[in-house]
């Protein structure tokens, strides 16, 4: 993220009501897995893991323009189980749910909405 | 004998899927027409993806996930520029990963010039292997003729043995270097297909092969592999044909 857009983010979170805490958007923002989850989620409302882990494993393969092998898959969606969602759910954006291991969209900030749209 | 026909059979009962990730129906179109064959079925998804980043996955019969990679990189695995194999050994991007990526899946409708890409990777491998012996087929002696320059090459600067099967007489030509074996009029199916199959030079890892048919003028129809047993498979049918 350049130094333009991230004063972007600063502005928009401080002009937001004080429940969105900039240390989460930062935090969501900076981790690109977190990006590739929301992504998946501005165009459906509910996912599975494994097609939050289809995307974001596709999503990985463009930005680096490397081949994803099954390998990276798993890993992708290991990261995803255990580190990305839990982190998306604990912010509020999502809900997990772990055993169905499925995904359905909570309130994602219109800040954050807006920054991954300009993003692609 | 029908060792050759058995293995693209063998390959075409397994079907695979291309999930093709973009919100742009144009680029969907262009890769359904590229696979319009009953072996990969093209399935758009356009959820999920966004203009700029669109992305394929390809999954095998089963829909286990195989592999996924950028539009553009996968369009540029699709058109290969055709390098002479002492050219690639130099070239920045690693062929083996689009190599693996669609390994064993039958393509069709290739032409010419990609039938000569995806046969120069192969030519690249034994290059770099600098042992073991790499069979290549073809159709009748002109296509050979065109070719033989490159191989006269390989045996010149690497430790490599070569066996070119054409299917017609051909014409003893002395530019051949003795190093290269000919086996001419080896009658069967040789004339039906177009191969470069390399044994690996002892190293299973190093084995690989393509294998097609030109079904139409200039419209090939195959798979390339780099299955061991598949490598020996082909190259133990190509050698009892050479003996015999």
């Amino acid at each position: 993220m350049d130094e333009a857009s991230l004063r972007d983010v600063l502005e928009a979170v401080e002009a937001m009501e004080s429940d969105v805490s900039p240390d989460v958007l930062l935090d969501v923002l900076s981790d690109r897995y977190a990006r590739y989850v929301l992504h998946h989620l501005s165009d459906e409302s509910t996912a599975t893991l494994d097609a939050l882990a289809d995307t974001a494993t596709g999503l990985a393969a463009t930005e680096s323009g490397a081949i994803a092998t099954p390998g990276d898959r798993e890993e992708i969606r290991v990261r995803l189980y255990h580190l990305v969602l839990p982190k998306l759910d604990a912010a509020g954006y999502l809900e997990f749910d772990s055993e169905t291991r499925t995904v359905e969209r909570d309130e994602i900030p219109a800040v954050l909405r807006e920054l991954l749209r300009k993003e692609t | 004998m029908n060792g050759l026909r058995d293995q693209i059979d063998e390959i075409e009962a397994r079907r695979k899927l291309l999930e093709v990730h973009t919100d742009r129906d144009r680029v969907a179109a262009e890769f359904e027409q590229q696979f319009s064959t009953r072996n990969v079925r093209v399935v758009r998804e356009s959820s999920a993806s966004s203009a700029d980043r669109g992305f394929v996955i390809v999954r095998d019969a089963d829909r286990e996930f195989r592999g996924a990679l950028g539009i553009d990189h996968f369009r540029a695995v699709l058109s290969p520029e055709i390098h002479p194999p002492w050219a690639l050994e130099d070239a920045d991007v690693d062929y083996s990963d689009l190599f693996a990526f669609l390994e064993n899946t039958l393509f069709t409708s290739y032409d010419r010039r990609q039938m000569l890409a995806a046969s120069r990777e192969i030519e690249e491998r034994a290059w770099r292997t600098d042992a073991g012996t790499l069979f290549v087929g073809f159709q009748n002696s002109a296509a050979l003729a065109s070719q033989v320059s490159v191989y006269e090459r390989m045996v010149r600067e690497r430790n490599l043995g070569i066996t070119i099967f054409v299917e017609d007489e051909y014409e003893y030509d002395e530019r051949i270097a003795d190093a290269i074996d000919v086996v001419s009029d080896a009658g069967g199916e040789i004339g039906a297909f177009w191969f470069v199959v390399f044994d690996g030079g002892g190293s299973d890892l190093r084995k690989c092969g393509l294998l097609a048919e030109e079904r139409e003028p200039d419209r090939y129809y195959g798979f390339w592999t780099y299955d061991p047993d598949r490598i020996d498979e082909i190259v133990s049918s190509l050698r009892s044909l050479s003996d015999s």
